[in-house]
Parts: structure tokens; sequence; C-alpha cells
């Protein structure tokens, strides 16, 4: 039967242009929406590398013509403030996370070019961070002094310079006249939030007892249930420790919040637009199908006359606009393959593109179903006596 | 005649109600998507409030440096020591202004944290930024340069603080620093980034001045000329004084990047982070277009399909008016009156829509402190949807009408 209902559409595809290319630019939109909420999800769901319960930031401006007296301000202004009972844990780092500033540096390796983010921390700042590691070990007072210097990478970058080989102990060159050592390896962290794409990424170590170390940012683990009121005892000793320093307090989980309702009102949008869109598709083939059945009377009727039943006459108008919306599938297909063929867009594999295209369809073909099946429904009331009284 | 064809239209809308039904609903949630996109375009593009003066105004807002080997970088927002090197000795621009970006402060009031962004400005600011006040004055450039601790304060933080009262002259205490307010303005919308903060301050209150020796960092700078002409003239004398800089670390960093830009090529920036391309407008502006058409095709086509099914519905009484003497371009004329009355009533729907769902943002805060306004251009982009909608959706089916054979269109048989 469905190879009849073909044979047939396909005969009139003319006449169902039309309604073919509605379907075609239907299904590359819904395509694309899927395709995007999907690699959102990806990125958003990877690891995000670090935990951010209970941790503040207190970004100040730091004097480099001063570097000294900045470090010794900074250093002094860390240690009164890790007296306060209600801190359990304090570190310095470059730049706070989940906003969009960074240090980045391009690494030239025989694998090739890679582009990498890069952070510099006290020690102990990374289990305070619940960072997990996966191979060698933490950065500490150890990689004093040393002549070539330690750092941190993530999973992402040692797979990339190293691939399956160890990387522990191993040099890698940075910035053309220097070479680091890899101490350690660690799941990941994602410094711009959940939302960021995945990527390379480094740590450095922030030396607390040289005076020539420099960062930005000091950050505060506090005891679980600290009112956030506790702010204002903050300010007055950050306040007492260095006067002439502006100090920005906020918690890691605020600035979290503003990077999720940022990320998602980019991606409510094209979503809520996208519905509206289906809805009016949806709308405009119930219309279109229910005006065509209305039409056929003779034919149905005729059907009916020569025994075939209703639900026989119920299917065909379902089948019918089911082979029109799978050549608009093929077609649409047809154009949106061509976007993963030529790599334009990074994120978008071939696994997620085909998973996309799987729950596009399976969308589409619900939706042609139910649009098709109110006016099958009238079909069906077509009585032979109908057909035959005709004109 | 055009009389009849007009009561006849209404009739044959009210014939099919479903069919109404959905021609509106897509006619007028197309419109109100697309009044609602290029409202925002349009304030962001053509500020309305503080940055009126938009098209005389370029912007330095980010800067990136360059290692000696060409392959680490840093990029951020300028430092006040860059500016006040690059565009304070500028002769093109009439005023030239140096000022903090948003920054996140706290006050408290009985105990409840009020939350506040800050910035610290020079007295140009206000002069190239045009504010509202409704209630005492901006800081003039004497009190900025002595850094008094005075502050302007936008409506909404002087309610938080004292509620109705007057805020003149009463101080608030936010990050530890005690400021006397001395003028009140109106809120501005968070798009307007160049002005929007809750609490401005002089820039030099801070006791600290190490800001004023760094290259990098926190600051941003607008430079305004007398007219809009002036503004290729301001970027090239830009540009000039950029080449003759030098960071003051610069055998790390050689290479200084920054750019002038208007507030489109702000918001072209936005998608293009490389400051070492020219901001990418024209691109913007076509990806924008094709968006937009690509956005209403759908629910043109879907019109179009509609209005066939329509027409072969009413093909017995096309038979009878072509059998008694209707030309084919009396039958197309009228058949397209009638679709461009449908979208009217759509158009009208959708501005309703429009104005509701405007309404309802401004309502909830997702964009603190917006108010979308419908303005001339605005208007004229919506009507022009209306035509697109209405003459396109209409042309084919009444070419396909007015090609029906009469006799059988009488029997029903197409």
């Amino acid at each position: 039967m469905f190879a009849h209902i073909f044979k047939m559409m396909w005969q009139r595809k003319r006449a169902n242009s039309l309604i073919i290319i509605e379907i075609v630019i239907a299904f590359i939109v819904l395509l694309a929406v899927v395709a995007f909420i999907r690699v959102s999800y990806q990125t958003y769901s990877a690891p995000l590398g670090f935990e951010f319960d209970n941790t503040w930031s207190i970004e100040f401006e730091p004097d480099i013509k001063d570097r000294e007296k900045t470090g010794l301000t900074a250093r002094q202004t860390l240690q009164v403030i890790s007296q306060l009972p209600e801190i359990e844990d304090a570190h310095t780092m470059y730049f706070p996370p989940f906003i969009e500033a960074s240090s980045s540096t391009t690494i030239d390796t025989e694998n090739g070019e890679f582009f990498v983010l890069s952070t510099a921390v006290s020690d102990g700042a990374q289990q305070a961070m619940g960072m997990k590691l996966l191979a060698g070990r933490w950065l500490n007072e150890s990689d004093n002094g040393q002549t070539i210097r330690s750092v941190l990478i993530n999973k992402l970058l040692k797979d990339n310079i190293f691939g399956d080989g160890n990387a522990v102990n191993q040099l890698f060159d940075y910035e053309g006249d220097e070479k680091l050592r890899v101490v350690g390896v660690f799941e990941d962290f994602r410094q711009m939030g959940e939302f960021s794409s995945v990527g390379n990424y480094m740590m450095f170590r922030t030396d607390l007892d040289n005076p020539k170390s420099y960062y930005r940012s000091i950050h505060i683990w506090v005891k679980p249930g600290t009112p956030r009121a506790f702010e204002e005892k903050l300010q007055k000793l950050l306040h007492q420790s260095a006067p002439n320093w502006q100090f920005e307090v906020t918690t890691w989980q605020q600035l979290r919040d503003e990077h999720i309702r940022s990320g998602m009102v980019v991606r409510i949008i094209p979503i809520v637009i996208s519905l509206f869109l289906m809805l009016m598709v949806a709308f405009g083939l119930l219309g279109v199908l229910w005006q065509n059945v209305t039409r056929r009377t003779q034919e149905l009727g005729l059907r009916r006359a020569m025994g075939a039943t209703a639900a026989m006459v119920q299917m065909q108008i379902v089948f019918e606009l089911l082979v029109i919306s799978l050549m608009a599938i093929t077609i649409g297909f047809l154009i949106a393959i061509q976007l993963p063929i030529s790599g334009v867009i990074e994120q978008l594999t071939w696994s997620i593109f085909f998973q996309s295209v799987a729950i596009s369809t399976v969308i589409i073909m619900l939706l042609s179903v139910a649009c098709a099946y109110y006016p099958s429904l009238i079909a069906t009331r077509y009585l032979p006596a109908d057909a035959l009284h005709y004109e | 005649m055009l009389r009849v064809y007009i009561l006849l239209a209404l009739k044959v809308l009210q014939r099919r109600k479903f069919y109404t039904f959905i021609s509106l609903f897509c006619i007028s949630v197309t419109l109100m998507v697309i009044l609602l996109v290029s409202s925002l375009i349009e304030n962001i593009t053509h500020p309305p409030g503080p940055e009126r003066n938009s098209e005389r105004f370029l912007a330095i807002e980010k800067m990136s440096i360059i290692a000696a080997n060409g392959r680490s970088n840093q990029r951020t927002q300028p430092g006040y020591q860059f500016l006040n090197a690059v565009i304070k000795p500028m002769e093109t621009p009439e005023l030239t202004s140096i000022f903090s970006t948003r920054s996140q402060v706290a006050g408290f009031r009985n105990g409840k944290r009020i939350k506040s962004q800050l910035k610290r400005t020079d007295s140009q600011y206000w002069k190239i930024l045009q504010f509202d006040f409704i209630e005492g004055r901006p800081f003039s450039e004497l009190e900025a340069k002595q850094g008094q601790h005075l502050a302007v304060i936008s409506e909404d933080t002087a309610r938080q603080y004292f509620d109705e009262t007057s805020a003149l002259g009463k101080s608030i205490i936010v990050s530890g620093e005690s400021y006397q307010v001395i003028g009140v303005v109106a809120n501005v919308s968070v798009l307007h980034w160049n002005a929007s903060a809750d609490i401005w301050v002089p820039l030099f209150a801070n006791a600290s001045t190490a800001f004023t020796q760094q290259a990098m960092g926190g600051f941003m700078g607008l430079i305004m000329g007398k007219t809009p002409e002036q503004i290729p003239a301001m970027k090239s004398e830009f540009n000039k004084r950029l080449a003759a800089y030098k960071h003051p670390d610069p055998k790390r960093w050689p290479v200084v990047i920054a750019s002038a830009n208007s507030k489109f090529e702000q918001i072209a920036r936005l998608f293009n982070k490389d400051l070492n391309v020219p901001p990418k407008t024209k691109e913007l502006t076509i990806w924008i277009i094709v968006t937009m058409v690509l956005f209403m095709l759908l629910p043109t086509i879907n019109l179009v399909n509609l209005n066939i099914s329509r027409i072969l519905e009413r093909a017995s009484e096309i038979g009878v008016r072509k059998s008694f003497g209707a030309r084919s371009s009396h039958l197309i004329s009228q058949f397209m009156l009638e679709n461009i009355i449908l979208t009217c009533i759509g158009g009208v729907i959708g501005f309703m829509l429009a104005l509701l769902s405007m309404y309802f943002i401004s309502v909830s805060g997702v964009v603190p402190f917006h108010s979308f306004e419908i303005n001339f251009r605005v208007f004229a982009a919506a009507v022009s949807v209306i035509l697109f909608f209405g003459i396109l959706s209409g042309v084919y089916p009444a070419w396909k009408m007015s090609r029906m054979n009469p006799i059988n269109a009488l029997k029903g048989v197409i």
C-alpha cells in the first residue's frame, strides 16, 4: 500500500511542490535549532572541572609599576582575611571564573599548533576548587627555584601534545624561547563556564613568597551557610588593610548565574521563534489538507463504494502526507548535509548531525500525522452515495 | 466597485473562520517577531537617551597586546595609561572622555545588600553622553580633578537607598567609601553599555592612582566630533596615534592593537573578536537581512499554500464570474485586495501583540531598564513586511486563479 501511495504522490509531485518546499524549509529550520541545542547541551554537560559552592572572589587593581608593593599589600590582605572565622581557605588567581577574560597563547608542537588558555593560582587552590588530578601531582613548594617552570595541563591538551603517552615530567616549548615541565594532568578547568567551548588549558603556579609574583584577584572559601551580608564586614576589613585599594566582592555562584542566564537567553530566543514557525507550518498543513480532502469527495466515496474500510481511507490520507514529508526531508537532508561535509562549523560533528537529523525527522513525521489526522477523519465520513450523487 | 470588493472580502473572511484564523496567526506572529527584532536593532544602532549623539562618537573598548614572538597575546579593555596617551592629545574630536567599565559594587542599607554597577568617569563624559537629569547636576571638571567624593546615581538606585525622598545632598556608602549624591538621572538601558551604570563617581575619587599607570584593563574611551562627517578623520587620527604609542613594557609587548568603533561596529565586534581585522559590519548586515528573509519565507509559503486551497474552494464562484465576462485582471485585483485586507488585519493584530510583548519584556526585567520604542524607521519596516506578505502570498494564487478554465471551474474540477 505504501509503495502505491508513493507512486501516486510521485506522479503529483508538481501539484504538491509548494507543500514540499514548505516542509523542506521547516525541516532545515528545525534541524538547525535541534543541532544548536544538541551542541549546547554537549558543551554544557561536559565536566566543568571545579566546584563553585561557597567561593567568593575579591578583585582589586594591582599596580604594575610597583609590583613589589602590590604583592606585599595583597599578601598582607590575604593573611588578614584568612584569619576570619568565616573563611576556611583563601587563594589567589589571575582571573576569576565565569567571566570572559583570560590569558591565551599558542603552543607549537610536533602534532600541530594549539590555542591554550591559562591562569596562575597559589598552592592548594586546585584542591580547594575540587579539581580532579588524573596523573602526576599538583604544584607545590618543590617547584620553587627550578630553571624550567612547572605547569599543569588539562587532559585535552595532554592528548593533543603527547597523545596516549605519559605526560608527567615531559617538556614542551612555550612562547618560542622557553620550555615548560608538565608535573600533573587534571581533568579540566573550564574557566569561562559551562557554555564556553571545551578547550586546552594550563595552570601556572603563583608563588606567594616571591615578591615579584603578580595576581589580580583573591578567592575565599567561606564556611557553608555564610550569609551574603558577611561582605559588609569583609569590605571593612579589606578597607583597613589596604585603604587605597578598591575591592570588588562577588560570589562564584553569582558569576555563574550571570553566565548561565546570558547563555540561556541566547538559546531560548531561537527555540521560541522556531516553535512559532512549527506551529505555523502545522496549522498551514492542516488547512491545506482539510481543503484537499473536501475536494476529493468523489475519489474517496468511490473507494468506499468499492469496499475500502474507513480505516483504509484514513490511512491513505495520513500516508499521503507522510510520503510528501519524506520527500521533503530527503531534499532538506541533501541541502543540510553540505554543512558537516564542508566542516564550516567545528562543533557540528557527524554524530551530532545525524542525531539531529533523526530527531528532526521524527518531529516532522509526528507533526505530519497530527496535521493529517483530523482531515483524514473527515474523509471517512464521505458515504459512497455522496460520491455517486456528485454533480 | 472597490466598496463591493471590500465588503466581499470581509464576507469571505467570515465564511471559513479556520482559514482566516491560520492566516492571521501566521501574519501577526511573524510581524510581532520582526517588530521586536527591528526595534531592538534600531535601539542599539540609533540609541535614544544618553547615547543619542551616537553618530558623532566613537568608542574604544577593547585592546590587545601581542608578544614579540607573535604567539602570545592578551586581550581585554584598554587601561587608563593607554587611553590618556592616545586619545587625550587628539585634535580632531571636540570632546574626549575616559571612564572605567562597569564594576559590581555593593552598598548596605539596614543590613540589606544593594547591588549596583559603578562607573568612574571624567567630566567630559557628561558632555558626550546626554543624561536626563531628574534633579541635581553632573560633577564639574574641577570636582573630577580634585577627586571629590561626589556621585550621580540612577533613579532606581535613588529609590533603593532613599525610597521616594530626594537623594540630593545625602550620602551613600559603596565598597567602603562614602559619596555625596549631587545628581539623579533617569535609568539607562543595559543595552546602551557606553552610558549604562547605576552610580557614577569621579575618576580620581579613588585614593589610589595606580590605575593611571596601567596600560591595560578596566577602562573605555569615547571621542566625539562636532559633526558625523568627522568620523573618518577621527578614525585616521586615532590610528596614527595608536601606531606611535609604546606599551610600558615594549620588549615583551611590542605590538598594541585597538580600534575606535561606531555603535554598529561595536556590535559587529561582539561577533568577531579578532582586533586585527576591521569590524565586519557588512557581513553583519547581510546576516541580519538573510536571517530575516529566511524567517519570513516560511510563513509566506505557508500563506501561498493556504491561499491556493482557498481559491480552489471558490472555484465555482470564479467560474460564474468568468462566464459572465469578468476579466483576469479583475479577478486578480479582487483577490489581491482581499489578501491585502487580510494582511492588514493581521498587521494590526501583530502590532498590538508586539506592543504587548514589549510591555511584558520591560516589566519582567529580562533586559534591565530597557524600554522598547517604535519609531518611524521601525514602523516603516513593519509596513514593508506587511506589504511583502500581502503581495508575495497573493500574486501566485491570484495568477493561478485567473488561468482557471471557466467550464472546469463551474464543474469544480481543476
